[in-house]
């Protein structure tokens, strides 16, 4: 059932979906994707302002922090992974099977071996060519075909430091199991299943600056408001919206900020998993142990095709985008009741 | 059917948190810019002695990524271990190091450059790269390719395809019609699609592209990505 007193909106549109819009819901403990583009884009806040007013953009900005956002929280593909991988069959004990893919010169060779020299044909005869037998000596073998079903599973934590001081915020995604791996054999053809999970984690940082969380901090006052105002106006000369942060930063948009990166990785994945289900089934096994070397292959084959769906440039900049719209609204409120004196 | 339980897999990639490249380096060096980062990120120097060692250690990505650096810094004493990698199973080694001697003056890594074509593209994506890179050194003929992948079921190979079409700019007449490849990545389903071909146009800056992006412009949904085609087109309307 959707648990729509807590939903956790992420909008996934500049990550690979122009039209939809997704929510988490609560699925028997676990978070999963709905589809919900009947709603509006909450990222687009004029459209929600025009949509809905004022009020409904406070609340989508004041969401988060009445109702946190859970610190982990895991995905799941929809989609299974699926591929098809012809097979060359042999019987050796799974484990102890070498690879022995199909040599044509060498089937040719010992072909010719096999057979007499063939007189030229006068023009205007005919003659019977004697049959091809295919030496016993040559490992032919029939092509079967292997079908696997890989899950993609990421879940994205929020865990340890950024990797550099320098940095308010990082994510990391790289890292890859492949669990629960099943291989069946049956009517020359290999069925195999796993679970590609993928944690994520995401980490930020203040570098010594002070936390505002909204335009009523406390650690706002008549002398500093000015400048926690102008650190928090997005910067749409750079990276397209990065705000300056000298004093203040926002740990909330930070977060959000690394959780779009997170997302993205998320997205990017499930798309380099679908590239490596198209390039398993390209592949030729011949064994239990092939399938094996094929499936070690997956997570750097997704790793890098992960990394060709990302665009280029664009990672920052698409990100500081996303949450420029809201550090903007917080930097305004912030110098609002400021200039009205409401600050001690 | 009774199953055979596989023990488990683990792979820890390598650091792979590539920051934006400088606002203004030029498209063509992205792909160096990123190698190199990559590289520096995961303890590799990119120098001659330093990327040989790599060639001859690393697996998987960071050895495509030295054979890339290798081209992009002509390190030549990286040429034997370059010819090496052309029969590499890895196919992105292969075709990295393919464009490397490529750069380096060396024959051989165009054929396989060229070889590569034949794959299938949704299957190899290194088949995109290729024609990339074949069309970064004067040989278009891997066009057919990017224009299929355009049209791909898959994700990876629809943005791979579209990072590809500045290189293939320079042969734009009719045919082949570049710039219909470059609206048909415009009206892609994904947004990240859209914006990378957004990037290019940006940086060609053909006037030729004023009619595609107007067309856009009355149907993106995206702001981001609105503002962005706004300004490219603003500035086409000024040359």
């Amino acid at each position: 059932m959707r648990d729509r007193a807590r939903p956790l909106r992420r909008h996934l549109s500049r990550q690979g979906d122009v039209d939809r819009t997704f929510e988490d819901e609560e699925v028997a403990g676990k978070r999963r994707h709905v589809d919900s583009s009947h709603r509006p884009d909450p990222r687009d806040v004029l459209g929600l302002q025009r949509t809905y007013g004022n009020r409904a953009v406070q609340r989508w900005i004041s969401g988060p922090r009445s109702e946190p956002q859970p610190n982990t929280y895991s995905m799941t593909n929809a989609q299974p992974f699926v591929a098809t991988i012809k097979c060359a069959d042999s019987d050796a004990e799974p484990g102890e099977e070498e690879p022995k893919p199909l040599d044509p010169p060498a089937v040719l060779e010992a072909l010719a071996k096999t057979q007499e020299p063939i007189d030229d044909l006068e023009d205007g005869k005919s003659m019977q060519l004697p049959d091809i037998a295919i030496p016993e000596t040559i490992p032919l073998t029939d092509n079967d075909t292997v079908g696997s079903t890989l899950a993609y599973v990421a879940s994205i934590t929020q865990a340890g430091v950024p990797s550099s001081p320098t940095k308010f915020g990082s994510t990391r995604w790289s890292n890859f199991n492949l669990t629960n791996i099943t291989v069946a054999r049956a009517g020359g053809v290999f069925t195999v299943r796993a679970v590609l999970m993928n944690p994520i984690t995401f980490s930020v940082q203040s570098r010594g600056r002070t936390n505002i969380a909204s335009e009523n901090d406390a650690a706002l006052t008549d002398d500093n408001y000015p400048t926690a105002a102008s650190d928090l106006t997005p910067n749409m000369g750079s990276l397209n919206g990065r705000p300056a942060r000298t004093e203040f930063w926002a740990e909330d948009l930070t977060i959000r900020h690394e959780r779009f990166h997170a997302n993205e990785r998320f997205h990017f994945a499930q798309l380099g998993t679908a590239t490596a289900q198209a390039w398993l089934s390209a592949q030729v096994a011949s064994s239990v142990g092939d399938v094996r070397r094929l499936l070690n292959q997956v997570p750097p084959r997704v790793i890098a095709s992960s990394q060709a769906a990302m665009p280029m440039p664009g990672k920052e900049e698409r990100a500081y985008g996303d949450g420029a719209p809201f550090y903007k609204v917080r930097a305004d409120a912030i110098k609002a009741k400021g200039d009205k004196g409401l600050y001690p | 059917v009774e199953f055979e339980t596989l023990p488990d897999i683990s792979y820890s990639g390598p650091l792979l948190d590539v920051p934006d490249p400088p606002p203004d380096l030029p498209y063509v060096a992205y792909e160096d810019y990123r190698a190199r980062v990559i590289l520096e990120q995961n303890g590799i120097a990119v120098d001659e002695g330093s990327l040989v060692r790599a060639l001859e250690s690393q697996p998987n990505l960071l050895q495509a990524f030295a054979a890339h650096a290798a081209g992009a810094i002509g390190a030549r004493s990286a040429i034997s271990i370059l010819n090496n990698l052309l029969s590499s199973p890895d196919d992105t080694a292969q075709v990295e190091s393919g464009f490397a001697l490529v750069r380096l003056g060396e024959d051989s890594g165009r054929d396989v450059l060229v070889a590569a074509l034949e794959r299938p593209s949704d299957a190899y994506l290194s088949t995109l790269t290729a024609a990339g890179y074949l069309a970064q050194s004067g040989d278009p003929r891997g066009l057919p390719q990017i224009a299929a992948a355009l049209n791909s079921d898959l994700g990876a190979s629809r943005m791979l395809a579209c990072k590809q079409l500045l290189f293939f700019w320079p042969y734009h007449c009719q045919p082949p019609d570049v710039l219909a490849l470059f609206t048909r990545a415009l009206a892609d389903v994904d947004t990240n699609v859209q914006w990378q071909a957004l990037v290019q146009m940006r940086q060609i800056a053909s006037p030729t592209f004023a009619e595609s992006l107007d067309a856009y412009l009355k149907v993106v949904r995206d702001a981001g990505l609105r503002v962005v085609a706004g300004e490219i087109l603003e500035s086409l309307r000024r040359l």
